[in-house]
């Protein structure tokens, strides 16, 4: 059995009269060390996958397997507790809280799990062993976000959720980001995920699911991935 | 106006509802309670003021030394716009179950009908339409009185009511409410009884026989088109008081010419009517001495008459001693010969009875012989049968024995023949001769016995001879005494008869002399009482005779005394016309007083009440509304930035500034206007109810008039739009100054920074909550100023009410507990008897109590009066048991000293005056006095002055009149002492502590429900104001909730970021609450006080308490509602966008 996999995962909104399927019988699997990256158009329930894998939201229907829970069958409280001891955040917007130092944000998410790695450890593997006591709003784009980064790994989480870190980043500082990661995944055996709508990224993965109206398009395996360094958009 | 803009902005209202209401419920609050207490005191004057028009109030009130007559009105009724209505009132006692109550009698107009000034409304029954019918007030008396009723009025010691009044007996057929009268507890002060008057009594005008009005109600045109107690009303008072003084200067002079004019009229008469008096008395002096003659001859007669009856009298009496004596004699007479005769008749009897024994014995004798005779006749023939029978028996046997004797002396030959023949005898023989020897001497012995027998018998023959002999002589015995009885027994039967013959005589001569005897007795039995009928009646003449003489002389004494005391009376009379003519020449103008409203009793308080409420109203709802308007107008800014991206899109899709504005100016104005709208109609209705309704336990008003001030409505209406208009228009300004670029992009947040305490040593163990949690309260400076003045206001509103309520309730302990310490107070008619015999039953009961003078004064100063208790102690030190006079804040006592005098702190304050100032002090407008104050002392209800004694004495020229008591029971029951006091008569009333505390506890109540108007508003405030900031808190901040939740933080963790910065928060605004209500509350206390009550100063730590509670409370409310939201946030949507 893979590490994550997804069997018939159904999520439907309802807007009033009109029930809107954000999620149609989504299949795939996702190995252990994996980078991954679930790719598609504004719209094509990428996100919501991502939610339902994080336990931020529950699905209609279906199986959501994580190291052989189902995360579908959870209630609220085991969900919270799954988020906190096994899932790390990457956000666009980086939500970092504003009043706390660099550091103070990673141990922020630290202090609620018994194994972490220490604040400071963590951020000079990001590169901001020097900006250690920096506020974010005294932080650039991608600092931040590798704060972010940071914190989402001081946690020794299963399983690193990326939800287009990079669409609020400059070029440069995007890749910087998508290397953090690809390295983070090469070299400390993390699994990630990646949720973006930018298809030039696809190299960089050793899976890509690609996603169409909700649904499964296809899964294509690089049994070579490109390192970020030598990917162009 | 775009339509889709249009929809945006009403969607927007429906999106935020928590918002939205909270900004309606503040509005509303905030309007309710200021509109409301704002209107509160107009309402109470145009209550007041309607009542006053409704019942054409005068506007004056004109009292003259002299009176006044026809001509005063007239001279008054020059002026324009004058109407003068003249009307009398006297102050009388009235005779109560045990008391007495002082009461101010006044005229109605006409029967069955009120006046046309000062018109009274009946609550009660109807008005008079007999002369000895009256109407009473509802509020005033003591005991309580009902329609039906039977009332007394009675003069106050010598005055003589009948000068007055025509009538003093009166039936209550009504009970009425007055406009002069609106004060429940006062009717103002009189020199009768105890010196205020207790109730307001109407009568007939009829009833009055004083000539002269004694006062004029005056109304003027010009002041009916002037609100009450407004100040276009005071000035044209004061215009139109100098016009009728100036009147009463011009006809003072005249007026007493006409008093002199009519008094002289009236001596001339009075000198006549003692002229034809005199006449008349003598007329009757002399018919009366004439009268008293013909009864002196008339007693004369009687007694002579009387003589000669006495002397008829006397005669009568001796002839019936006389035949009295003979009367007895006769008797005893009678007496004697009945006892002779039955002695006589006795001894006769007795000799007959004797005679009559003898015979008897007699007789007996001879049965007795007779009977010996016979029986010996018997014992003769007996022996004579006996002697014949042993004759016989004798010869019978003499023979037998002869025969055996041959026979024996046969044998013995023939024996003898045998021996000699044979020579013995065969045995059989012998054996024979044997027993033959034994019958030969037997028979021989019984021979001689026979012998013997027959000599005897020979003997007894002649023995029964001689008897025979005897007893035949004694047989003739015997029938001579026979004989000789019968011939005793004839002798005695004709004695008997002799004897019964002489008796019968005898008894028949005797009953007719006693006839007689009897016939005489009665006889003179009717003498007698034919004499003692005579005595009688002679007895009766006597007393007759002595009455009337005794009455004639009477008749005489009471001539003289008629005499002299008509001469007296008539020559007082003469030297009262005499003085009166005197007197005259003594009188002096007339001065006349005139007097405003404020002269009756209440008006003046019932204005400065509605003021005081004013005050409370520019402070308080002012405050109260501050407080709303910040939490809008934070709430209104934080919307406005929440939203630029929204702002920055429109503005990019083209829209106007003017446009971007409408949509957050509608949402704003929508809920204030909607707010202050319903704020206002409700709070206008709601709070001048209440508070008049407070009020109304004090005065009697009718039923309130609350219009609606619309001018105030659309102040409200217009300040609140402007202000969030302004607000609104200013964020929005500054929003879309920037590029529609920047605004779409989230507003940079706020700059985390490191803050003092960062460099603090201990900063590095505080956790990450605690860092965020100070951070952000540093960080948002603004907003947190804002919430904590939000808070820190509704924890001092709060205190302030809970601060008002105590200063209330604290009152009645502190008076009666800490300030005096009597179990009652009595009022007893003055006098120095009934003040030792009070003081002995008091103390015979085991109290004991101290006597002072109690009367009215006024306590004037800089044009400023205080109608108090002057309070004259006889014995200071003994007052001092009862009364604490010390500071209220050092405690420091005080003693009243002989210079100056005590002042209770709340006229003080009224006044303004303090230790060492002199003020003036007056029971009559004639006789001021100036003191000086020594010391402002403690206390709470009632203004009070003390002095001593001889400070008394010096001032008023007189010695006190004692007439009150403050005791003690010494543990007695409060009713038995009670009822002994006031059965000895000398005590008026008794009052005790109790029911004192309760009576004040019931005035106090009426505040109560102002003031719980008050916590309640304050609460909701603070409640709504809570909610809104936490809300507002939550919603900025919904993106770092969100991402603590998608962090996978408990719901505890999440609750704990936010609400620990909520928790400090409030508990600063509650500490900054309570410091700043103290000074609220001190301030709110001493603006709403009224005159007569000073209110405590002190805060109580409990209402500090409960302040901080309920805000606490609130917020917990809040917090735990807030708790379900921060719950249900959807971190998807919470971080799908930057808005």
């Amino acid at each position: 059995m893979s590490f994550v996999e997804l069997k018939d995962v159904c999520k439907r909104y309802k807007v009033g009269e009109i029930t809107i399927s954000a999620a149609d019988s989504i299949e795939f699997q996702i190995e252990k060390g994996e980078l991954a990256i679930i790719l598609g158009p504004s719209g094509s329930g990428k996100t919501t996958v991502l939610n339902l894998l994080g336990g931020m939201d529950t699905a209609d229907g279906g199986v959501i397997s994580v190291d052989g829970s189902n995360v579908a069958a959870y209630d609220r409280k085991q969900l919270i507790s799954y988020r906190r001891n096994e899932i790390g955040f990457v956000f666009q917007f980086y939500n970092l809280i504003p009043n706390l130092t660099a550091k103070e944000n990673v141990e922020l998410a630290a202090q609620t799990c018994d194994d972490f790695i220490p604040a400071t450890e963590i951020l000079e593997q990001v590169g901001l062993g020097e900006r250690l006591n920096n506020f974010p709003s005294q932080l650039s784009g991608g600092e931040q976000q590798r704060v972010a980064i940071a914190r989402a790994l001081a946690k020794k989480p299963k399983l690193l959720l990326c939800d287009e870190p990079t669409g609020a980043l400059d070029y440069n500082t995007g890749k910087l980001i998508l290397k953090l990661l690809q390295d983070t995944c090469r070299k400390n055996g993390m699994t990630v995920i990646i949720v973006t709508h930018n298809s030039a990224l696809a190299p960089m993965a050793d899976k890509v699911i690609h996603l169409r109206n909700s649904r499964v398009g296809s899964i294509d395996i690089n049994k070579d991935p490109t390192p970020v360094e030598n990917i162009e958009w | 106006m775009k339509s889709a803009l249009r929809k945006n902005a009403v969607t927007e209202i429906f999106r935020t509802k928590s918002r939205f209401l909270s900004i309606f419920c503040i509005v509303a609050i905030g309007i309710a309670f200021f509109a409301g207490v704002k209107v509160s005191s107009p309402d109470m004057k145009v209550t007041a003021d309607s009542y006053y028009k409704e019942t054409n109030l005068s506007h004056f009130r004109l009292v003259s030394t002299l009176g006044f007559s026809d001509k005063d009105v007239e001279a008054l009724e020059g002026i324009e716009g004058i109407t003068v209505y003249p009307a009398y009132f006297t102050d009388v006692l009235i005779a109560s179950d045990e008391t007495e109550e002082t009461a101010r009698v006044m005229s109605l107009k006409a029967y069955g009908e009120s006046n046309e000034v000062n018109r009274l409304s009946l609550t009660e029954g109807r008005f008079p339409q007999e002369k000895n019918e009256c109407i009473i007030d509802g509020t005033g008396f003591r005991a309580s009185r009902e329609v039906g009723e039977h009332i007394t009025l009675l003069a106050d010691g010598e005055d003589d009511l009948s000068q007055t009044l025509n009538t003093t007996e009166f039936d209550v057929t009504g009970v009425f409410t007055s406009p002069t009268y609106i004060d429940k507890s006062t009717k103002g002060s009189t020199t009768v009884g105890n010196g205020s008057i207790s109730a307001i009594i109407y009568i007939p005008e009829e009833c009055f026989e004083t000539k002269a009005y004694t006062e004029l109600y005056v109304t003027a045109d010009e002041l009916a088109a002037e609100n009450a107690y407004s100040d276009g009303y005071e000035s044209i008072e004061e215009k139109l008081t100098d016009a009728l003084e100036a009147t009463g200067d011009k006809r003072k002079d005249l007026r007493l010419e006409e008093v002199k004019e009519e008094a002289r009229q009236e001596i001339a008469d009075a000198q006549q009517e003692l002229d034809e008096a005199k006449a008349d008395a003598d007329k009757e002096l002399a018919e009366a001495w004439e009268k008293l003659e013909d009864g002196r001859i008339a007693l004369e007669d009687g007694e002579k008459e009387l003589a000669d009856g006495k002397a008829e009298l006397e005669n009568s009496r001796i002839l019936l001693e006389d035949s009295k004596k003979q009367l007895d004699e006769g008797r005893a007479q009678y007496e004697n010969g009945l006892a002779q005769f039955e002695k006589g008749i006795a001894d006769g009897k007795a000799e007959i009875e004797k005679q009559e024994k003898l015979l008897d014995d007699g007789e007996k004798q001879y049965e007795e012989g007779l009977a010996q005779y016979e029986s010996g006749l018997a014992a003769y023939n007996d022996g004579k049968a006996q002697y014949d029978a042993a004759v016989a028996a004798l010869e019978e046997q003499a023979p037998n024995y002869e025969v055996i004797l041959r026979a024996v002396e046969i044998y013995y030959l023939v024996a003898d023949r045998i021996e000699q023949q044979e020579g013995e005898l065969p045995p059989e023989v012998i054996e024979y001769i044997d027993s033959l020897i034994g019958l030969d001497e037997e028979t021989k012995e019984q021979i001689a016995q026979l012998t013997e027998a027959k000599i005897k018998l020979d003997e007894t023959a002649a023995l029964l001879e001689s008897s025979k002999a005897e007893l035949d002589s004694a047989k003739e015995t015997l029938d001579s005494s026979r004989r000789q009885l019968d011939s005793g027994r004839i002798q005695l039967y004709s004695g008997k008869l002799t004897l019964l013959e002489q008796e019968m005589e005898g008894r028949a001569k005797l009953n007719d002399s006693l006839a007689q005897l009897e016939e005489g007795e009665e006889q003179y039995n009717e003498g007698l009482e034919a004499y003692n009928q005579g005595v009688k009646e002679l007895e009766e003449a006597e007393k007759t005779l002595s009455d009337s003489r005794k009455e004639y002389e009477d008749g005489v004494k009471e001539y003289e005394k008629g005499k002299a005391d008509a001469e007296k009376e008539l020559a007082d009379a003469q030297q009262e016309i005499e003085d009166a003519k005197a007197e005259i020449d003594d009188l002096e103008p007339p001065s006349w007083y005139v007097f405003g409203r404020s002269g009756n009793p209440g008006y003046s308080e019932y204005g400065e009440n509605a003021e005081r409420i004013n005050n409370i109203a520019s402070v308080f709802p002012v405050f109260f509304i501050l407080v709303a308007a910040l939490v809008c107008l934070t709430t209104m800014t934080r919307m406005v930035e929440e939203q630029r991206s929204q702002i920055g899109t429109l503005k990019a899709l083209g829209y106007t500034s003017g446009q971007v504005i409408f949509k957050y100016m509608f949402y704003a104005l929508t809920a204030t206007i909607a707010g202050a709208l319903a704020g206002a109609a409700f709070g206008q209705k709601l709070f001048p109810f209440a508070i008049i309704t407070a009020y109304g336990m004090l005065y009697t008003m009718p039923a309130m008039v609350i219009p609606m001030d619309w001018a105030l409505t659309a102040v409200c209406l217009a300040v609140s739009a402007a202000a969030v208009a302004l607000t609104v228009f200013a964020c929005c300004k500054s929003a879309l100054a920037e590029c529609p670029a920047q605004l779409m992009r989230p507003k940079a947040p706020k700059a985390g920074k490191m803050i003092f305490l960062d460099k603090l040593p201990f900063w590095k163990k505080v956790s990450f909550n605690g860092k965020v949690t100070a951070r952000n309260l540093f960080r948002y400076k603004r907003r947190m100023l804002m919430t904590v003045v939000g808070i820190a206001g509704c924890t001092a509103l709060t205190l302030t009410g809970f601060a008002l309520k105590d200063s209330i309730s604290d009152i009645v302990e502190k008076q009666f507990s800490q300030l005096t310490f009597y179990d009652g107070l009595l009022a007893f008619e003055s006098g120095e008897e009934n003040e030792k015999e009070i003081t002995n039953i008091l103390t015979k009961n085991g109290g004991d109590g101290a006597v002072y003078f109690q009367k009215s004064v006024t306590v004037s100063y800089n044009g400023k009066n205080v109608t108090a208790y002057l309070i004259v102690p006889r014995d200071t030190e003994k007052f001092g048991k009862y009364y604490l006079f010390r500071d209220r804040n050092t405690h420091e006592e005080f003693s009243i000293e002989r210079e100056n005098i005590l002042i209770d702190e709340k006229s003080s304050l009224l006044l303004g005056i303090r230790a060492g100032d002199e003020v003036q002090l007056y029971s009559d407008e004639t006789d001021i006095h100036t003191v000086m104050v020594g010391e402002c002392v403690e206390n709470y209800p009632q203004h009070y002055v003390y002095m001593t004694e001889e400070m008394y004495k010096d001032l008023f020229g007189e010695a006190p009149e004692y007439n009150m008591f403050a005791f003690s029971t010494g543990g007695q029951s409060e009713d038995e002492l009670a009822g002994t006091l006031l059965e000895s008569g000398k005590v008026l009333t008794v009052s005790y502590k109790d029911s004192l505390m309760t009576t004040m506890t019931k005035m106090m109540e009426a505040l109560d429900s102002v003031i719980l108007i008050l916590i309640v508003s304050a609460g909701a405030l603070a409640f709504v104001v809570l909610y809104n900031l936490t809300n507002i808190n939550i919603t900025e901040r919904i993106r770092e909730i969100a991402t603590l939740k998608v962090m996978g933080f408990y719901d505890k963790e999440v609750d704990g970021y936010i609400f620990r910065e909520n928790l400090i928060l409030t508990l600063m605004g509650i500490a900054a609450g309570l410091f700043g209500g103290t000074f609220l509350a001190k301030f709110i206390i001493q603006t709403a006080e009224i005159d007569l009550v000073m209110f405590g100063r002190d805060i109580s730590v409990l209402s500090y308490f409960i302040s901080a509670a309920m805000t606490l409370l609130f917020s917990l409310i809040v917090t735990l509602y807030m708790h379900r939201r921060l719950k249900r946030i959807d971190m998807i949507e919470a971080l799908k966008s930057v808005e």
